[in-house]
């Protein structure tokens, strides 16, 4: 986990209790991580909570980084993915 | 550890800076390693250290993927997709002679750095620094004359003009060109009463002219540009004559630092041993301090002024920076100090920030490097399922009441009017 001046370490450390996902949510997850190998993506991904949700042509991976202060920008990312191709929509972090 | 563009042999005596076709120029002279053979380009490329995957993300950056061209003489995988392209001329390995032999765990490399009265820091490189420095800003010279009398100017001592001259390797060639030496000290004496020119410094005023190494220049940032005098050397300059600042005057009354608040917070977060003295201490230095009394007709003005000053700095720090436009009672606007963000993200501040009886209307900020994992461009706006709130530029704006500028990596200088909810560009900086 890198060193950054806004992150809050006391909040990511929270999220890391035991959990249960859908290994179909695992499944979507490697997309994203194929991709992200592909473009050589500099995201820490320790640094982030990760949400998944979809509608209904979509599976949305909300990527949050929790920060101590009110700042602009943020890091945050949201990567869209086709639900019957499998393929990347929109892939995008926010500074 | 070094750029993602710099790779080494598998020896680690050689290292090049990789430059696709399309990308942006490379500030050098330096000359691409060439290739004569196919063989010889799979030789070259099976002698580098790479990660795995790195031929094959290499190849689809390029515009050509090197799957179109008729020349069977390599092998249809990522690697000898790339031995085409290099072949080719269309991916170049630059020599980075300054990282040769020197391995990633070694402390980076370091050059002499000489300054002027004004602040501006000048360091002494080679030409390969110049591939691997984002944006380098070069002190330029008409002639050897001028380069002198610079060089001269400078008021150097004796050991720092030692370090600079072992630094070019002046010192091991003095005896075989001493005559060619003092021709140039003549040279120069002839037109001009300088400083001494020494026949140390002819010879480092000649080996800049001949561009085998440059003055890197580095504006200070903690003092304003004065437009009227140029970047002269110490005997030069010319101080004005000395007048009393406002905290010098008689029945002086110094504002307090911080608020009661302001010093409670920082009381509790001491408490909670949230930061290290440390940690703080290097927050503080991390804060662009500006001199900054200037006063603008427009929040425009004042915002590009800022932002012109910190997006290069901010662009090859690859960290944002931010801050706070505001009122004066006169109806001209200022800006508060920019304070250095992350990767990602500043905190401007907020209304608070501004000082006391002033009239917070906006806030700017820049976005750092041209990072490709993130939307550099554009003002941001995310929407957190989790928390089900908005994050990003113009959610601060809006909830904040307030403007807000930026500073992308390509220089262009965008508004947004929280009241229009638009974005504006304004132009390039």
């Amino acid at each position: 986990m890198s060193d950054e001046k806004y992150l809050d370490y006391e909040k990511l450390k929270t999220f890391r209790t035991d959990t249960t996902i859908s290994g179909h949510y695992l499944k979507i997850w490697n997309v994203y991580l194929q991709y992200a190998e592909k473009t050589g993506s500099s995201i820490d991904i320790d640094n982030y909570l990760i949400n998944f949700s979809e509608n209904n042509d979509e599976y949305v991976i909300f990527f949050k980084k929790p920060v101590t202060q009110k700042i602009v920008g943020g890091g945050h990312g949201v990567c869209r993915i086709n639900k019957k191709t499998l393929s990347i929509v929109e892939c995008k972090f926010i500074k | 550890m070094r750029s993602h563009n710099i790779i080494d042999d598998r020896f680690k005596q050689h290292y090049y800076r990789v430059h696709v076709m399309g990308d942006a120029p490379l500030h050098t002279d330096i000359q691409p390693k060439e290739f004569w053979s196919a063989k010889m380009t799979e030789c070259f490329v099976n002698s580098l250290d790479v990660y795995p995957g790195y031929w094959r993300r290499l190849v689809a950056n390029c515009p050509f993927h090197g799957h179109d061209f008729a020349n069977n003489k390599f092998s249809d995988t990522d690697k000898g997709r790339a031995s085409r392209l290099i072949f080719l001329g269309i991916i170049k390995f630059y020599p980075v002679t300054h990282l040769d032999k020197q391995s990633d765990e070694e402390s980076s490399v370091s050059f002499p750095i000489v300054s002027t009265v004004k602040g501006i820091n000048y360091t002494l490189v080679p030409p390969s620094v110049l591939l691997i420095t984002s944006n380098p800003v070069i002190k330029k010279f008409n002639d050897l004359q001028q380069t002198a009398r610079f060089l001269a100017g400078l008021n150097m001592g004796q050991t720092r003009l030692n370090e600079l001259s072992t630094t070019m390797g002046i010192i091991a060639t003095i005896p075989e060109p001493i005559k060619q030496i003092r021709g140039i000290e003549a040279k120069v004496k002839r037109k001009q009463k300088p400083a001494a020119i020494t026949p140390q410094i002819a010879a480092m005023a000649q080996k800049l002219e001949d561009r085998q190494f440059f003055l890197l220049e580095q504006q200070p940032e903690s003092k304003p540009l004065r437009k009227d005098q140029e970047d002269l050397p110490v005997e030069e300059y010319t101080p004005k004559p000395y007048t009393l600042g406002p905290h010098e005057e008689p029945g002086y009354v110094p504002p307090s630092a911080v608020t009661d608040s302001q010093a409670l917070k920082a009381e509790n977060e001491a408490e909670k041993g949230k930061e290290s003295d440390e940690k703080r201490k290097q927050n503080d230095e991390e804060e662009e301090k500006f001199v900054n009394n200037t006063s603008f007709k427009t929040q425009h003005e004042a915002a590009e002024d800022v932002s012109r000053k910190i997006n290069s700095k901010s662009v090859s720090e690859n960290r944002e920076y931010g801050g706070m436009i505001y009122q004066n009672e006169d109806g001209t606007y200022s800006y508060t100090d920019p304070i250095k963000g992350s990767v990602d993200g500043v905190n401007p501040g907020g209304p608070s920030a501004v000082p006391k009886g002033k009239k917070p209307v906006a806030y700017y900020h820049t976005h750092g490097g041209d990072d490709p994992a993130y939307d550099n461009e554009n003002f941001s706006k995310v929407y957190d399922p989790i928390d089900k709130e908005w994050y990003g530029d113009i959610p601060y704006a809006d909830s904040n009441k307030i403007d807000g500028y930026l500073a992308t990596p390509k220089g262009k200088f965008k508004y947004y009017s929280y009241k229009n909810n638009q974005v504006e560009l304004i132009g390039d900086l």
